[in-house]
């Protein structure tokens, strides 16, 4: 909480009061300061001021009345008669003087003399403090009338003195005769002194003295006294503060009255000379430390008498009246600054509550607490981020109800998802454990849903599942099935009349839909068999369900153990298929296909082999189901198609013959790319022509999705490349297709081989469906030869190629070059000769219309059974290549009873026989149309009527292929 | 937001640390609060820049009813032309308002253009109108006392009696140009207008003024360099620089006029350094102190003044008609004597009217001799051998120097018999009197208001009202006939013989007044004033403009 606004916001409020006061406190520090000094300088000038007005006006007293007698005596003078008597004017030069003016002037003098003398005495009687008054002659005016002096004699009056003599004034001693030559220098009125005056005993004195002048001339001087020690008083009375005194100062700056200095001694030591020069202190600060280190402050002015008045104060007293001030105002300042923080802090308490209030609601919400309460109202925005806050909680947990349950179901049918199902599952299972019950978990796949689709539309085939769904649901529980996607469910159960239960369920299921319902399949596990992880149980159960694949029939399967090595082959296969492309455990065999004719190899199928570090060889019986299953396939075959393709170029550039190879497609190779682009790109990249590489595609992958397959197949053979049907027979084969699709090559699946000698029925078979190839013109195949009756049966109906271990196991690229090498080889057939060998290979000996023509439709299937045989005519020899049995038996029966069927194919004609056909067989070689009726008489006399044409002709050895039919007998 | 009450933390926040501060600076700033305010909440003219200077308080500064102030006139206002020393010294008229003009041949007649651009201190344009004005105003005002400056305009009489309307020599041709038609020639004509009686003053304000103009300041608007802006009764005027000013600003920063009369007031003030211009003249026996003070010497100004002192003697008083009587008292006068008793000797014995400095001063006059023997023969001759009662006229409020003269006139004709008197009259009656012709015998100084014998002959001689009006009453109508035909002599030479020959009869023959002397002025000036001016009269009032104070 130490991080709440509220303390931040309160911490702040304080630092930055505390802040400001510190900047006020310094900024008031220093204008108080300056301020009191400022003050103290007002207030010890004011002082200054106040107590030179008092001494001012004392003194201005007197150089009144001086001022006031001067001018009367100015006045009184006669100007007139001096200038009569040559005082005054231009002829004022005394050495001109005649005696009867001097006379005269001295007697004028004398009288106005006396006069003055009256009227003066009269105003220094009524002035304060004067101690002596005079009127002292200029010489220049007389040498007798010398003016007069008084002094004042206790305290009744004043007694007249001798008048000065000036004359006697020396004026090299100016301490004496200052008084005298000063005013006559300085021509104006003004204060002299302090001086030691001779006559009053060296006693100091202060005069105020006025020059006389008359018309320009000088007539004496006019003056009063006062003693200093009047002013003294006057000054040392004076108390400024607790301790502060006045002292009076020369203007030079030595004392004349201090409480401490003696007269004449320097004051302030300290105070720079300059200061004194200026008439007052006014506004400056003087400070200095007295004798005892104490500051002081002083002020001064400059009084008429031309000497300075000092007032003079400790700092320390000037200023108590402000320090007092401060302190008293500074426990109301911390006061006040604590009750702001304190308020600050209960104001800011109020305004983050609700706050913080949503500050933990928030938190609440971010830990997914959806039941927080948010109900802090207000129109500030504290109130509008509550109403925030809980509309997004609100928004939230909808949005978060919506997503849980669109997580947890189906979306179709409601169920609960995967998902879900394996929490739910896990939940009902560990229940029934405890319960000491035996949970089962169920997998159901409806058979034949895209069929289903394909018929009655997406609509119905959704209808359908959301019907099975409720029925399942109804029957295991709603909460403990779920639909795992497509047409799969899934639900966990008890194992207690389970099949009962099943089967009522399969049974509703029929009536899905409103009856349009498909097979269900069911695969069941067993907990007991291992208490597995839920998924792991669904995947077993739906291993067990897959084992159902193709039923026709509702029904279900347990697990079992067997099952559980299968799926851990199929785990296996697909957890290293990558491994083993790269680390080459997948490598591509090659077994022979030999055509049956002439026995020598005309194709080879690309085979992939998995050999395997850990488990040794793996049967692509395993791997490639399981490949498929995994939708990987579409990595092998590519892959085989490109070695069986280096095989190829570099059988080509080594100058051996190349035979065309065949290679097989999944139906995972068509969804994963367009296969037949890509097949033909890597074809031509690799420099092969088309028809040297045969795509094998197994039957049961085209019946599954029959037009799509049509179309791809269409499109290959387009291309040039031939089609072959993979495994024809090997399961629930529809003949559908063969009507409409058009192929290559049907190849018998090996199962066939394995039945022929079980009995009758499957040579039956056999021979049937290789006469339908044979008649719609279509090559056949037969895989797993492994016996030499199988060949010889095989040659006799038809078959054309062969393969097999008989010939040879498929085999590895370096095999190969060894059994060349040892000349072990099964030799190559020219693939110029191919389409020859074809065409006799293909002739239906149980077709007449091979000898008839294509286009004779008039003797079709007429004599499906008359004798037939292919014969090689060469020059000099003629050979059975083909036979049907009932040219067999009639060779046989006429011509050689004897008769065994030889190994080798070709086999040689009876030489009974040789003349009989050899002859017409020229001819018909050479025939028009190719095409001939001959009778000829058999070896019993009785005379066959044949039909012979002539159908093929070897391109590299001349020899020519005909068919025979032996038509009649008679 | 909107209209909601919107809470913001950070807005309440700042503005409670604002409040906090606020508080925390008020409560340590409380205890000082008088020192904020310790500046003055009125506002006042700064005068620390200001030249103060003495004044004696006139009843009206209407420079066309007064012929004692003119300080406002000089200073507030402006005139066609000034009296002013050219670069060579020599003392001229010079362009003022008028900036050019020119005289018809027959010297009747002055083209004036006024200066362009110059405006009256209210914003008023100056135009030929204005000048009509003032001069028509001059003419016609009741209390008019300075006619004679535009006396010799065409119709000026006429106007001036009110058998006219209008000025009948004066033409306005434009805003800034007019001519001014004279009656006759009169050469002294442009001198004239440069007296302060001839200062312009702008129509409208003074129009409006009426009574008020020379009186409130407001109404006392002038082209001048200073604007009247404060007269307070009894204590002073205060006097603003016009910062529109056609001649640009003064030096100092207004003038502080200050009406003190006390001669010791005046002393003390100046002394403290009050005062920045002080005139010995005002300071009687005080003055001494000045002349000989150590500390004045170096401030010490000396001014020859164009002026003369003289003592008026009214031929129309028995036995003053008699010539022989009035020789008498001209020789039996120690006139050096009375230079020394009275101004210590500072000037010179003045033997005519026209005095040192003044165009036309004539050096080659004779000397009127100190001879009281030949006064006493000719007073015999006159059959006053025992004397005569003789009043000489002093007003209340003269300086000492004129009481001292007068006293010591007086004891130099009762030397010779006469029983003369000074008599002292109070200021408003004597002037009364002497404006009626009624005093005797006063003495008086004459200070040339421009430079031009004119001025000085005309004003005592010119017209029998004008001998009368200073009480001289000069009879011979011939003489008066003469000095007025003198004044339309173009040819400035036979002029000037004129001027001089008639300046010899009237004093010499006639001993129609007393020539007493011209004097030499002292000013002592304030340390700060650094730039004593005077004008080419002797005066400083009229050039307060040109002087500064540090």
């Amino acid at each position: 909480m130490m991080n709440s606004i509220r303390y931040k916001v309160t911490a702040i409020t304080i630092i930055e009061i505390l802040l400001a006061i510190l900047c006020v406190y310094l900024v008031s520090f220093t204008i108080v300061q300056s301020e009191n000094d400022r003050r103290s300088v007002e207030m010890m000038d004011l002082l200054a001021q106040d107590t030179s007005k008092s001494f001012e006006e004392y003194a201005t007293g007197i150089a009144r009345s001086v001022e006031m007698v001067a001018n009367l005596t100015t006045d009184s003078l006669d100007s007139a008669k001096l200038s009569r008597c040559g005082a005054i004017g231009a002829q004022s030069d005394p050495a001109r003087r005649t005696p009867e003016q001097t006379a005269e002037l001295d007697s004028y003098l004398s009288e106005f003399s006396k006069r003055i003398q009256v009227e003066t005495a009269a105003v220094a009687e009524h002035t304060h403090g004067v101690e002596t008054y005079y009127f002292s002659i200029s010489p220049d005016l007389s040498t007798t009338e010398r003016g007069f002096y008084y002094s004042r004699v206790g305290r009744t009056g004043f007694a007249a003195q001798e008048p000065f003599d000036k004359q006697k004034l020396d004026p090299n001693d100016p301490t004496h005769s200052a008084w005298y030559f000063l005013p006559i220098q300085r021509g104006r009125p003004s204060w002299i002194g302090p001086f030691p005056a001779t006559s009053l005993n060296e006693m100091l004195i202060c005069s105020y003295v006025v020059p006389i002048y008359k018309s320009g001339t000088f007539i004496g001087l006019l003056g009063m006294d006062i003693p200093l020690d009047t002013i003294v008083e006057l000054v040392s009375s004076i108390h400024v503060y607790d301790t502060g005194y006045a002292c009076l100062l020369n203007a030079d700056g030595t004392v004349i009255y201090h409480p401490e200095l003696k007269m004449g001694s320097t004051f302030g030591s300290s105070i720079k000379n300059e200061v004194f020069q200026r008439d007052a202190s006014a506004g400056m600060l003087i400070r200095h430390e007295d004798s005892a280190g104490a500051e002081c402050q002083m002020s001064f002015t400059t009084l008429s008498t031309g000497m300075k008045l000092v007032i003079i104060a400790p700092v320390e007293e000037i200023n108590a009246s402000s320090r007092a001030l401060a302190r008293t105002i500074l426990p109301i300042v911390i006061a006040v600054v604590l009750a702001i923080a304190l308020l600050g802090f209960l104001v800011m308490g109020r305004l983050t509550d609700p706050l913080e209030r949503l500050t933990a609601a928030s938190q609440r919400l971010a830990d997914a607490d959806y039941d927080v309460e948010l109900n802090y109202k207000s129109n500030d925005e504290v109130g509008a981020l509550t109403t925030a806050f809980r509309r997004m909680r609100d928004q939230i947990q909808e949005d978060f109800d919506d997503l849980n349950r669109r997580v947890n179901t189906d979306e179709l049918t409601g169920l609960p998802n995967q998902r879900h199902f394996f929490k739910l599952a896990l939940e009902e299972r560990d229940r029934l454990v405890a319960c000491g019950k035996h949970p089962v978990v169920l997998y159901f796949n409806l058979g034949g849903m895209k069929h289903y689709n394909r018929r009655y539309g997406f609509d119905e085939g959704d209808s359908l599942i959301v019907d099975v769904a409720h029925i399942l649901a109804r029957h295991f529980g709603e909460k403990l099935t779920s639909r795992f996607g497509q047409d799969h469910f899934a639900a966990v159960s008890d194992e207690e009349n389970l099949e009962d239960r099943l089967w009522a369920a399969l049974e509703d299921c029929k009536h899905a839909n409103g009856g349009k319902a498909v097979p269900v399949s069911v695969g069941i596990y067993r907990n007991d068999l291992g208490n597995v992880d839920v998924s792991v149980a669904c995947d077993c159960a739906k291993y067990a369900c897959d084992q159902r694949r193709g039923s026709y029939f509702s029904g279900f399967s347990y697990f079992e153990m067997s099952m559980k090595q299968q799926i851990d082959m199929i785990r296996y296969v697909v957890g290293h298929f990558d491994e083993a492309l790269e680390k080459e455990w997948i490598q591509v065999y090659y077994q022979p296909i030999v055509r049956a004719v002439s026995g020598k190899v005309c194709d080879e199928e690309a085979l992939s082999r998995w050999f395997d570090p850990n488990k040794g060889f793996i049967s692509p019986g395993d791997f490639i189901p399981a490949l498929e299953g995994a939708g990987l396939i579409y990595r092998l075959d590519p892959y085989v198609l490109n070695q069986a393709l280096l095989k190829m170029k570099s059988q080509q550039e080594m100058g051996l013959t190349v035979v065309p190879h065949s290679i097989n497609l999944s139906r995972s190779d068509f969804d994963a790319c367009d296969i037949v682009e890509e097949t033909c790109a890597r074809v031509d990249a690799a420099g092969i022509a088309h028809n040297m590489i045969t795509i094998e595609i197994t039957e049961s992958i085209i019946g599954k999705d029959f037009d799509f397959m049509k179309g791809q197949i269409e499109r290959f053979r387009d291309l040039g490349f031939p089609v072959w049907i993979d495994d024809f027979g090997s399961g629930y084969s529809s003949l559908d297709f063969l009507q409409s699709v058009e192929f290559d090559l049907i190849k018998f699946d090996m199962s066939f081989m394995r039945k022929l000698d079980e009995g009758k029925n499957s040579k039956i078979v056999l021979v049937d469906l290789m006469r339908m190839a044979t008649a719609m013109g279509v090559d056949t195949i037969c895989e797993g030869v492994e016996t030499e009756e199988q060949v010889r049966f095989l040659r006799e109906i038809g078959c054309s190629k062969l393969q097999g271990y008989y010939y040879c196991k498929a085999i590895s690229l370096s095999e190969i070059a060894e059994r060349n090498r040892k000349g072990i080889q099964i030799g190559y057939e020219n693939p110029e000769e191919s389409d020859y060998f074809e065409g006799i290979g293909k002739v239906n000996l149980h077709d007449l219309s091979t000898v008839i023509s294509e286009e004779d439709k008039t003797m079709q299937n007429a004599f499906s059974t008359v004798p037939m045989a292919v014969m090689e005519v060469s020059a000099d020899a003629v050979r059975f290549v083909r036979t049907n049995q009932s040219y067999r038996d009639f060779i046989k029966r006429y011509f050689w009873p004897s008769l065994s069927y030889a190994p080798s194919v070709p086999s040689a004609v009876p030489p009974a026989a040789e003349s009989f056909f050899r002859g017409h067989a020229l001819e018909c070689c050479e025939a028009k149309g190719g095409r001939i009726f001959f009778d000829e008489a058999l070896p019993d006399g009785s005379t066959a009527s044949c039909l012979m044409r002539h159908t093929h002709t070897n391109p590299v050895t001349g020899t020519a292929a005909v068919v025979v039919a032996v038509l009649s007998i008679a | 937001m909107g209209g909601r009450r919107s809470f913001r933390v950070q807005t309440l926040l700042a503005m409670f640390l604002l409040l906090t501060v606020t508080f925390v600076c008020a409560g340590c700033g409380g205890k000082d609060s008088s020192a904020v305010s310790t500046q003055p909440a009125q506002q006042n003219l700064d005068t620390s820049k200001f030249l103060v200077a003495i004044e004696e308080e006139p009843d009206t500064v209407d420079f066309q009813c007064t012929s004692i102030h003119y300080t406002i006139a000089t200073n507030v206002f402006d005139r066609l032309v000034e009296m002013k020393a050219d670069e060579s010294g020599d003392v001229k008229v010079m362009p003022s308002l008028a900036e050019s003009w020119e005289e018809s041949k027959d010297g009747k007649t002055y083209t004036f253009h006024l200066r362009k651009g110059v405006t009256f201190s209210n914003g008023a344009a100056l135009t030929s109108s204005d000048v009509l004005y003032s001069f028509t105003r001059l003419l016609t005002h009741p209390d008019s006392c300075n006619q004679d400056i535009v006396q010799s305009i065409r119709g000026a009489s006429a106007l001036a009696e009110g058998k006219a309307k209008e000025l009948e020599g004066f033409k306005v041709l434009s805003d800034s140009d007019f001519t001014i038609t004279l009656e006759q020639p009169f050469e002294a004509f442009l001198a004239c207008l440069s007296m302060p009686g001839a200062s312009i003053m702008d129509e409208e304000t003074t129009t409006e003024a009426g009574d008020r103009f020379g009186v409130d300041p407001a109404s006392t608007i002038g082209t001048g360099p200073y604007i009247l802006k404060e007269w307070e009764r009894g204590k002073g005027m205060m006097l603003v620089p016009n910062e529109s000013c056609w001649d640009g600003l003064p030096k100092n920063a207004g003038l502080d006029l200050r009406f003190i009369t006390d001669a010791e007031k005046i002393r003390m003030m100046f002394e403290k350094g009050e005062l920045d211009i002080l005139d010995l003249d005002d300071q009687g026996s005080s003055a001494e102190f000045f002349i000989h003070g150590d500390i004045y010497q170096s401030r010490i100004e000396e001014v020859p003044p164009i002026g003369i002192s003289y003592i008026a003697l009214n031929e129309s008083v028995a036995p003053l008609d008699d010539v022989r009587v009035r020789k008498a008292l001209q020789l039996s006068l120690d006139r050096a004597a009375l230079l020394d008793i009275v101004y210590s000797g500072r000037g010179s014995v003045e033997n005519g009217i026209f005095s040192r400095g003044l165009y036309g001063f004539n050096s080659d006059l004779p000397a009127i001799p100190y001879d009281a023997s030949e006064a006493k023969r000719l007073l015999t001759e006159a059959g006053y051998e025992k004397g005569f009662d003789l009043s000489f006229s002093v007003k209340s409020s003269s300086t000492q120097a004129e009481m001292k003269l007068a006293e010591n006139a007086v004891d130099m004709w009762k030397s010779i018999g006469i029983n003369a008197s000074v008599k002292v009259i109070d200021e408003d009656e004597f002037m009364s009197l002497r404006k009626g012709g009624k005093l005797a015998c006063y003495t008086a100084t004459w200070t040339a208001d421009y430079n031009d014998p004119d001025n000085y002959l005309y004003t005592f001689f010119g017209t029998a009202e004008n001998t009368a009006f200073r009480s001289l009453c000069y009879p011979k109508k011939d003489i008066i006939g003469r000095v007025q035909d003198a004044r339309t002599i173009t040819d400035p030479a036979k002029r000037l013989r004129e001027y001089q020959d008639l300046e010899r009869i009237i004093v010499q023959e006639d001993a129609a007044w007393i020539p007493l002397f011209s004097r030499t002025r002292l000013y002592v000036t304030s340390e700060r004033l650094v730039d004593f001016q005077h004008a080419w009269n002797g005066s400083v009032k009229n050039v307060y403009r040109a002087m500064s104070v540090g």
